[in-house]
């Protein structure tokens, strides 16, 4: 039977729509925030992003960042989760960043599919890591990027140095509980093995 | 007469409280279960019976009205909910949907491993928990769970919950959704460990399962209890049944219809080999069975 | 995991159905309305401006039978970070034109120009969160799908696929009331077993770990809902967007006119404000916060 209107088939705007919903949902209820220390939290709003990219491509990726910048813009104005939260009524931080997470890990899977297809090794689970690793580290860097990019001179010790250390102490576990989670999840999906072979119980 | 292990007065509850969604899913629930016994909770879908269940593990404390499980009072801020949840068993509605982890073995070995269990010792109960459950240790133990059957998840589900060697087990449809031998297999289980002493407390739709397992039944209807009592007195009440859009059993059904008809039978026989038996000796018109 | 209703956080609460003139205009001329005066927000720099879409958002509030003090109650989780971003402007930051220097000493630098900088700053976040809430306001989740899709359907003649966009953000809403039940299931189901989700200090990969018993049931449930919609869409001989029709119409009336010319010039004038440099010469242009 013919597909819905050829470009875009049914299930890339199924899973394109839910995996949306699960962006907003983790954001609305604060369950994409895992807290670290004292206020410190990681977020995880960005793997359904990743999956959906990783599973239907860049096209549904750039759709779901889109849409999760949206309602993080809306919720920055009507229910903000955090102190900082407000400040994600500017677009160019909640939706322009997020629209590039989907591409990104979307372009990492496939190349590090194709590099493992040349050793010869199955590389699926590995590229699920490095593709929640890239869709995370893109939030990360362009979040952050942007706000360096606005208000750079504005105040004297906003500097990129300053900047490029919160990318690595929250931006690295960040990128690092992304990269477990898109495995457990895509891993799960497609019955695909990895790692162990085994159950985790010792012997009696 | 054994001690009762939950005693629940007036209990009620809102769902969504304060918002214009709000919804009384307990109206002054009053239930007492004893140790060892078998309790059914039968009612329309919406009745309540998952948010009671909810209250009897300590999921919810109560918003008015008291619970009191194992001795211990849930409105009580001292009481240790967890510690509750791990004697009070409670097995979800279709529990294969709570899988995670990648492999059997670690799955049911979840639980038990977050109360603190390790090495040889969470082995030995994982290894108990999926034998109880119908479920070969050795076989299962590292099968990944994406591979499973709808039958041996179902299994996985349950096994998750005796690992915590819970003393009450609660169990929400336990047999919903199954095809007929993991049907009866899981019965099967559920009667080994009735007949182990465990104390249990289903809320189900399916008649049968009830009237196999079952001592004692509450009917449930718009959060409140309508009536209750043992297994034959509830299912010899079929128009009251019927009121609330509740069946009786197949072989209570059975029963009434050859009543009906002035065949010399009792009201409810609650196995296939009891309705065998009553039917065989009003055929042979031997002297008729006191009416249970 | 105290509070497992989570429906509660996902119900677009905001909505107020009041059934005023607001309520009733066309979606898409509420999300217009709500675009165009963000992005004038965005680009105008005027203190005079943005006190005169105070004002404006205001009235329309008043106009849309919604209570002022719901309304800027919404405010009071930003003012931690309006007064952040005011005092580090104040302080901190460094301005050439900003007048007379009134204390200078070790970093800290207050100038005149910086107390006016801060103000409109401070205005300008007000001014965005009250439009973006007033939106939410008297749009419901329904509209905000029917808006999406006639915005988008002029773009849909170029080939945009708009209306599979509006499918999307469509599934989406309708999907997030499901996700919040299927979670508050989840939650319960594995505390029952044992897991614990709250607030036990434990090392940051422990944390994220602890989380999986929710989160890869949640999105697998999910994708299983997926591939069962994917079905029924197909058995509904579902072919895409191409000579669609709508049970429910929305039809454009005078009021949205007359509600997109009020916009258009409110918009003009704050833009005017802006680049004509209409306020007082002391107050600066804001190309940051």
């Amino acid at each position: 039977m013919q597909n819905a209107s050829g470009r875009f088939p049914v299930r890339k705007i199924v899973v394109a729509g839910l995996m949306s919903a699960i962006a907003i949902f983790l954001g609305a209820t604060g369950l994409g925030f895992i807290s670290w220390f004292a206020g410190v939290s990681i977020t995880i709003m960005a793997v359904p992003v990743i999956i959906g990219a990783v599973m239907e491509g860049p096209v549904v990726g750039l759709v779901v960042g889109f849409l999760f910048g949206v309602f993080s813009l809306i919720q920055a104005a009507v229910a903000p989760k955090s102190p900082l939260d407000p400040l994600f009524v500017y677009p160019w931080l909640s939706i322009l960043p997020r629209l590039f997470i989907g591409p990104a890990a979307w372009i990492v899977y496939v190349s590090a599919k194709k590099l493992s297809a040349l050793i010869g090794k199955a590389g699926e689970p590995v590229a699920l890591v490095l593709a929640g690793i890239a869709g995370s580290l893109t939030n990360t860097v362009l979040v952050l990027g942007m706000l360096g990019v606005f208000y750079l001179g504005y105040l004297d010790w906003l500097t990129w140095p300053w900047i490029g250390s919160i990318v690595v102490a929250n931006g690295l576990p960040e990128a690092g509980a992304a990269a477990v989670l898109t495995l457990a999840v895509v891993a799960a999906w497609q019955g695909i093995e990895h790692g162990r072979r085994k159950s985790r119980l010792e012997e009696e | 007469m054994s001690r009762p292990v939950i005693e629940i007065q007036d209990l009620s509850h809102v769902y969504m409280a304060g918002t214009p969604q709000a919804k009384t899913s307990l109206r002054e629930v009053n239930l007492t279960v004893e140790e060892g016994a078998v309790l059914a909770l039968i009612g329309p879908t919406g009745s309540g019976k998952s948010t009671l269940l909810q209250h009897m593990n300590g999921l919810y404390t109560p918003q008015s009205g008291s619970v009191i499980v194992l001795g211990r009072d849930l409105a009580d801020r001292v009481t240790d909910l967890r510690r509750i949840r791990r004697e009070v068993g409670l097995v979800f509605q279709n529990p294969e949907h709570q899988i995670f982890e990648r492999y059997v073995g670690d799955e049911v070995a979840f639980g038990p491993r977050t109360a603190g269990l390790s090495g040889g010792e969470l082995t030995r109960r994982v290894r108990w928990a999926m034998e109880l459950a119908g479920l070969d240790f050795s076989l299962f133990k590292d099968r990944p769970t994406f591979a499973l059957s709808g039958g041996e998840r179902r299994k996985v589900g349950l096994a998750g919950v005796i690992a915590l060697k819970p003393r009450i087990l609660l169990l929400d449809e336990p047999t919903s959704g199954l095809d007929p031998q993991t049907h009866e297999e899981l019965l099967c289980r559920m009667e080994s460990l009735r007949g182990q002493g465990m104390t249990m407390v289903m809320a189900t739709h399916d008649m049968d399962d009830v009237a196999r397992l079952a001592d004692r039944i509450v009917v449930l209807d718009g959060g409140r209890v309508v009536f209750g009592g043992t297994s034959r007195e509830v299912f010899a009440r079929r128009e009251a049944l019927g009121a609330h859009g509740l069946e009786v059993p197949v072989t209570v059904a059975l029963m009434q219809r050859l009543r009906e008809r002035g065949w010399d039978v009792p009201r409810a026989a609650l196995s296939v080999e009891e309705a065998e038996e009553a039917v065989a000796a009003a055929l042979t018109g031997s002297r008729r069975r006191p009416t249970g | 995991m105290r509070n497992t209703e989570f429906l509660r956080n996902v119900t677009i609460g905001q909505y107020l159905p009041t059934d005023s003139p607001v309520h009733r205009l066309h979606p898409t001329t509420k999300m217009l309305m709500g675009g165009f005066c963000v992005v004038a927000a965005i680009i105008s720099g005027s203190l005079g401006g943005f006190v005169i879409m105070v004002l404006a958002v205001t009235a329309a509030l008043r106009l849309a039978r919604i209570p002022l003090l719901y309304a800027y109650r919404g405010l009071r989780p930003a003012v931690p970070i309006i007064v952040l971003v005011a005092a580090l402007q104040i302080l901190f930051a460094s301005q050439s034109d900003g007048g007379a220097v009134l204390w200078s000493g070790w970093i800290i630098t207050i100038t005149a120009g910086d107390f006016l900088v801060a103000a409109t700053m401070a205005v300008r976040l007000v001014v965005l969160i009250l439009i973006i809430s007033f939106f939410t306001f008297c749009t419901s989740a329904k509209e905000l799908t029917h808006g999406t899709e006639q915005l988008l359907r002029p773009l849909g003649r170029i080939g945009f696929p708009a209306h599979e966009l509006a499918l999307v953000l469509t599934i989406a809403l309708r999907f997030l009331p499901l996700l919040a039940m299927e979670a508050e299931r989840l939650v319960k189901a594995q505390v029952s077993r044992g897991a614990d989700f709250g607030k036990r200090r434990m090392g940051l990969f422990k944390r994220v770990y602890r989380m999986f018993p929710l989160l890869v049931p949640l999105f697998l449930a999910s994708l299983r809902r997926g591939e069962h919609l994917v079905l029924a869409m197909e058995a509904r001989c579902y072919t895409g967007g191409k000579g669609r029709t709508r049970l429910v119409r929305f039809r454009f009336g005078p009021a949205d006119g007359a509600a997109i010319t009020a916009v258009v010039l409110l918009v003009a004038a704050v833009l005017a404000a802006h680049f004509l440099r209409l306020d007082s010469v002391f107050l600066p242009r804001l190309e940051g916060f």
